[in-house]
């Protein structure tokens, strides 16, 4: 008298089956909701990535780049999909994707994750012609990557606490004692890093040791960004900040020029305080979309995307003839000849000066 | 109605020995009760016949089928062993009439199916409770809605572990009552673990006494309490009063006097202990009855009798020893006491 | 098992890249902060985890058993922090007050937002606990205040452990929060490697450290909680303790300190949010995006629930019933992938994701099998808890009525645990919404959750044009938080504590007590009642409890 066994459907066989067959269904449509999220009606770069298109991964933020990316389908004709996330996230992923990766092309927000590519094999040789038509020195001399618009870094001062700044011309001048815990910094912040690493181009590594230690022995106030810098200035919690250019141009566009009390002042063209950084772009080696990429390539260089860098985000054009922001110095006048770009991408060398001094 | 065969089998846990090589012969249709002191392997040897508990030897046979052997396991659930733990176990989150209905083939729905859990409902007492959660019935009433669901598929054998311990007492009188009722009714085959010797007495057809892994006996009722294997068994299936004394062919000589034996022919002429019931020993408040002459030190009063503690004054050193009286008695007291029946005799 | 593998791809992944290290993982390892990272990271999560459990288990008292006013009210706010995410809890704090940096901000923030952790197992389990334990000590002359520390805690201590597990993991893997605070944590170390040198490996050798980190964290708190969940014997009780009468000094007290959390962790946030909020609206909210993005959040975190339940009820109700080594090492090893930052098991993903599964790389599948790596301990904890919670008697009982496993899996184990994958299933849910390290990488190009939305507009220090999204998520993830405190609440109520040495096979003790107790009363009781009236009253506790 066994007890009659039952054949029943398998409740865990059923789930796990109906899992993959949504998991299949939503491989292509979850995407499609999605799709229209950059909320540009008509957009190319919202679209789910297909074969044919040219693959951007931008370090560069959504909000600063993505009307220009749009603008660039629309005057290559080239069907866009963008990636967004930051600039050595992306690089690590680009790393680590190697030879299989979908991107064409690599906008990076500076030039230290582009030379960590460079430098990994993992970028096509770029076209001479092209990357002569940007000002010297913004490009890679092995033509690997190109910068596409560049940044200074400014001291930010409240004109009340520290009206001598208007006149500063050194970053050593943030040194005085006079200004004990009254400088703003960003420490996270990956142009503060560069900054640190001109210092070290500039004044070598005890040069720059010794510039950090007495930086650190002045107190300097920590913020998490350059804009809570800029904040901080302007609140007069700090007398200085140490910023880039733009930050202050941003804000003086959102709240109007008048509305905003701090400063900034350009140091002298030498002085690694006012370090240049770039943006730039660089084709991944194979991709299939080599024609598509050179031709996005030479937009981002060509006048309507230069104009959009100067008016829309404030940054300086790099090539010749493209007219800086209104109130700026020349790109020109202010380059710190000495400082080559490339030697940015020693950044861990500059990220363990800090450690060591206690400054993160 | 399956016999179920267990032979040589053995169980360790680590360095307990749950079970030392046990043989057990359960016949089809009986009701066995396999009663031991906690810990002496009765539960292990009911989870090894239903299958939850491999051996590591020995083998199992359930209804002429070999079910457990060296390179043979079946699976618990093509024994045809109904398990009904203690305290039930039911489904809580099934209601009554689905726990009754979760070992039948047919659906829930079907018409057999819900024939047959009011049957089996109507054999337990609980007509029209099957929509009743758990949770919602009393202990007593648990117990017989799980005794019903392992009935219903009407398996070949039923084990119950110690399914009475979690009722009042009142109460377990009443439901063992009542489930041995329902398994005579039907003729299961029933093994049932429990550590109470009344229960294991009252109820079984056979006793299966069982201590530190080894089934030390194996027989009705009657011979388990009356005739005990030894003094092991004897001491744990009722009260034992043990008296020192000296065995000579059918007697032994004790200070309750010449006692007859029960065949007595395994233990050697010589100096042994002597066992007696409580109830063997009859106590007299009238000092002229003949006797032996006791002091009463303490009166137990259950209701129906009492459990009398007594001193014998006519022994040097005083012997002590408890009987059952219904007479009227009181600490102080002088009595006469005689023994009824014949004694045990064990080696001393 | 498949499943179980996945989670410990990470692992594979970093073992991999440290072996391609070779004679640099010493150094790395020997670099003079290293030793200091691990000691501050510690400190951190110790810091954290110990005020967590002081809050969750003091909190959940003060709703649980004493008068409290408003303390139905109290409970659900206090469980809602959890709906706030740890970056948008930071930017709050950051943004307004300015000492709230470094080890004391990253501590208020993440206490703040992880209590609940603790809190709702703890609330749970205090209905559960056994008032006859404190009864006893009370009578043996302990005052309320030691028996609860000694009684009551004790008894709360396996909940209030897992939870402080998830709390301990959190903070070791947290990036969002550290790095807006400015608190030099692993996670924050691991990014800048990253950012610093693009550079894999010093990352994965500091990651595999964080490993190890975890692996002790997860095996203490199986050892501080392991003797414990072995002494709940028998039927427990479902009977309630009395309430805690509060007089009017310490009802206000308490009152005082209760609305002091709920304002920290909830008001403030939500407050600073809805500030931005109302700021940025001048400037207009893209609502196209916002809904697009809830959607596909909404999509993502459900899929992604349900693909990693799938994975965590086979894990979990094998980990539960059938302790080995190898279950241990696959549960220990989904923990470890808990405490990994998501960026490390992003990258982890995008290594097998180009090698192995290129069709569905940048795929919605992809990135749901992201989510079940990184959340599958959360949704294997509850389930495990739940399925152990239930006796398995019980499924003895259903295959030896003719169930096969996979039936008895089906029919009884995975119903009684419906509360635990309930709440493990609301958890997964939940936290998939906040993630955006692993969906940054790994969603299909072009798409946009809210966190990814928020990330973009933070990014420009936007914090008004962001201020849409964190309150959507917010609002998104309460849902969650609120299926989760019912689920747990049902599971601290209906199922039974588990029995202990039964499972081995030997005698419980069960009936050790009073056993060859020689003299019974025999025969016959004089009232017996008949079958009809034993019905005994239906709310008697014992009977209720003893399934």
């Amino acid at each position: 008298m066994n007890l009659r066994r039952r054949r029943t459907p398998l409740l865990v066989t059923a789930l796990a089956a109906s899992a993959v067959l949504a998991l299949a269904a939503c491989g292509g449509s979850a995407n499609q909701p999605a799709s229209g999220a950059t909320g540009a009606a008509g957009s190319s770069t919202g679209a789910a990535a297909s074969d044919g298109d040219l693959v951007i991964y931008s370090g560069r933020n959504e909000k600063l780049v993505s009307p220009l990316l749009d603008q660039l389908a629309a005057a290559t004709g080239v069907t866009v999909s963008v990636r967004y996330a930051g600039s050595s996230e992306l690089a690590a992923q680009l790393l680590e994707e190697g030879d299989a990766t979908k991107a064409d092309l690599f906008f990076s927000q500076d030039a230290g994750a582009l030379g960590a590519l460079g430098a990994a094999g993992r970028l096509e040789t770029l076209d001479p012609a092209v990357t002569d038509t940007v000002v010297d020195g913004y490009a890679d001399p092995a033509d690997l990557w190109v910068g596409t618009s560049a940044r200074a870094r400014v001291v930010a001062y409240h004109p009340e606490q520290a009206p001598e700044a208007a006149q500063m011309t050194t970053i050593d001048a943030v040194l005085d004692p006079r200004y004990k815990g009254k400088v703003g910094f960003a420490p996270s912040n990956a142009s503060f890093h560069a900054f640190v690493t001109a210092l070290r181009v500039t004044k070598g590594e005890d040069g720059a040791r010794a510039w950090l230690e007495r930086f650190r022995a002045n107190e300097p106030k920590a913020y998490d960004s350059n804009v809570a810098v800029l904040d901080g200035v302007d609140k007069g919690e700090v007398s200085l900040g140490l910023i880039n250019h733009y930050y202050w141009f941003e804000k003086a566009a959102e709240k109007g020029e008048s509305a905003v009390t701090a400063k900034i002042r350009f140091l002298g063209s030498d002085d690694p305080g006012a370090l240049i950084n770039v943006a730039g772009v660089g084709v991944l080696k194979g991709t299939d979309q080599k024609e598509a990429a050179t031709k996005a390539v030479s937009y981002l260089l060509g006048p309507e995307a230069q104009k959009y860098f100067a008016e829309t985000t404030f940054e300086y054009p790099v090539v010749d003839g493209t007219p800086a922001p209104a109130g700026l110095p020349a790109l020109k006048d202010l380059r710190s000849s000495s400082v080559d770009l490339n030697k940015l991408d020693s950044l861990d060398r500059t990220l363990a000066l800090l450690g060591e001094v206690g400054l993160t | 109605m399956s016999t179920v065969t267990l032979e040589g089998v053995t169980k360790a846990f680590g360095a307990t020995t749950a079970l030392d090589a046990v043989d057990l012969t359960v016949a089809g249709g009986h009701l066995t009760a396999v009663l031991g002191p906690s810990g002496c392997g009765k539960t292990t040897l009911l989870r090894v016949v239903a299958g939850f508990v491999r051996p590591d030897a020995g083998t199992i046979a359930v209804g002429g089928t070999t079910v457990e052997a060296p390179g043979t396991h079946v699976a618990p659930e093509r024994r045809g062993v109904a398990i009904v733990p203690q305290e039930g176990a039911l489904f809580p989150h099934l209601d009554v009439a689905a726990n009754v209905a979760f070992g039948l083939p047919g659906r829930r729905r079907d018409r057999a199916t819900a024939e047959r859990v009011e049957e089996m409902l109507a054999l337990v007492g609980l007509e029209g409770h099957g929509d009743r959660r758990p949770d919602e019935l009393s202990g007593g009433q648990q117990q017989r809605v799980a005794l019903a669901r392992a009935l219903a598929p009407s398996p070949g054998v039923v084990v119950l572990d110690e399914p009475f311990s979690a009722l009042d007492a009142g109460l377990r009188t009443q439901v063992r009552t009542e489930v041995r009722g329902v398994l005579r009714a039907i003729g299961a085959t029933a093994v049932i673990v429990t550590h109470d010797q009344e229960e294991a007495l009252s109820m079984a057809d056979s006793v299966a006494v069982m201590d530190r892994g080894r089934v030390l006996m194996h027989g009705t009722p009657a011979e388990v309490y009356q005739r005990p294997a030894d003094l092991v068994v004897a001491r744990f299936v009722g009260d034992l009063v043990e008296l020192p004394g000296t065995k000579a062919g059918a007697t032994v000589e004790t200070a309750l006097g010449l006692l007859p034996l029960h065949g007595a022919a395994d233990v050697p002429d010589g100096p042994v202990l002597a066992a007696l019931r409580p109830e063997q020993i009859r106590v007299d408040g009238r000092l002229e009855r003949h006797g032996h002459r006791a002091h009463v030190d303490d009166v137990v009063f259950q209701g129906h009798d009492s459990i009398v503690r007594l001193t014998l004054t006519e022994t040097r050193p005083a012997l002590r020893l408890a009987a059952r009286s219904q007479a009227p008695l009181r600490p102080g007291d002088d009595v006469a006491v005689r023994v009824i029946g014949p004694a045990l005799a064990y080696p001393r | 098992m498949a499943g179980a593998l996945l989670a410990l791809l990470p692992l594979g992944y970093l073992v991999v890249r440290t072996v391609e290290a070779g004679d640099r993982v010493g150094a790395i390892l020997a670099r003079p902060g290293t030793l200091e990272l691990v000691g501050r990271s510690l400190a951190l999560v110790g810091t954290v985890t110990t005020l967590c459990l002081v809050l969750g288990v003091g909190l959940a008292a003060l709703v649980t058993r004493t008068t409290l006013p408003g303390r139905r009210l109290f409970a659900v706010l206090l469980a809602l922090p959890l709906a706030v995410p740890s970056y948008v809890a930071a930017f709050a704090w950051v943004a307004a007050a300015p000492w709230a940096r470094g080890f004391v901000g990253a501590t208020l923030v993440l206490t703040a937002c992880t209590y609940p952790y603790v809190f709702l197992p703890v609330v749970a389990a205090m209905r559960g606990v056994d008032p006859a334990q404190e009864e006893v000590a009370r009578s043996l002359g302990r005052g309320p205040g030691r028996t609860f520390l000694t009684v009551t805690v004790r008894q709360v201590w396996p909940a209030a452990a897992s939870g402080g597990l998830l709390v301990a993991l959190y903070v070791l893997s947290d990036f969002g929060a550290v790095s807006l605070l400015q608190f030099d944590a692993f996670t924050r170390v691991i990014h800048t490697s990253y950012r610093a040198s693009f550079d894999r490996t010093p990352a994965a050798v500091l990651s595999l450290l964080l490993v190890v980190l975890t692996v002790l964290i997860a095996l203490g708190e199986r050892r501080s909680r392991g003797g414990l969940e072995q002494t709940r014997v028998g039927s427990g009780l479902s009977r309630r303790s009395e309430p805690l009468q509060l007089g009017r000094l310490a009802a206000s007290g308490a009152t005082a300190a209760v609305v002091a959390v709920v304002g920290v962790a909830l008001a403030f946030p939500l407050a600073s949010l809805v500030y931005w909020f109302v700021t940025g609206l001048s400037a207009g909210v893209d609502v196209d995006r916002l809904v697009t993005s809830t959607g596909t959040t909404l999509l993502l975190a459900l899929l992604g629930a349900l693909v990693t339940m799938a994975i965590a009820v086979p894990i979990g109700v094998l980990a539960a019933r059938h302790r080995s080594r190898a279950t241990s090492a696959i549960e220990l090893g989904a923990w470890a992938g808990h405490a990994l930052p998501g960026i490390v098991v992003a990258l982890a993903l995008v290594f097998f994701g180009v090698r192995v599964a290129q069709p569905i790389y940048q795929r919605t599948p992809l990135l749901l099998i992201a989510y079940a790596v990184l959340f599958l301990p959360a949704g294997v904890g509850a389930v495990r808890a739940s399925v152990a919670m239930s006796s398995p008697r019980v499924e003895e009982v259903a295959r030896s009525l003719g169930s096969r496993p996979l039936d008895v899996l089906r029919r009884v184990t995975l119903p009684l645990a419906g509360p635990g994958v309930a709440a493990g299933t609301a958890l997964v849910l939940l936290t998939i919404m906040k993630e955006l390290p692993a969906t940054l990488l790994l969603r299909p190009t072009g798409s946009n959750t809210l966190a990814t939305s928020l990330w973009t507009e933070t990014g420009v220090a936007a914090y008004a044009a962001a201020a849409p999204y964190a309150l959507a998520l917010v609002a998104l993830a309460v849902a969650p938080t609120l299926w989760l405190m019912h689920a747990q609440g049902r599971l601290g109520e209906s199922i039974e504590p588990a029995e202990s040495a039964e499972s081995a096979g030997l005698e419980g003790p069960a009936e050790s007590a009073g056993l060859l107790a020689p003299v019974r009363p025999p025969r016959s009781h004089t009232a017996t009642p008949s079958l009809a009236n034993v019905v005994e009253p239906q709310s008697d506790p014992q009977r209720r409890s003893v399934l």
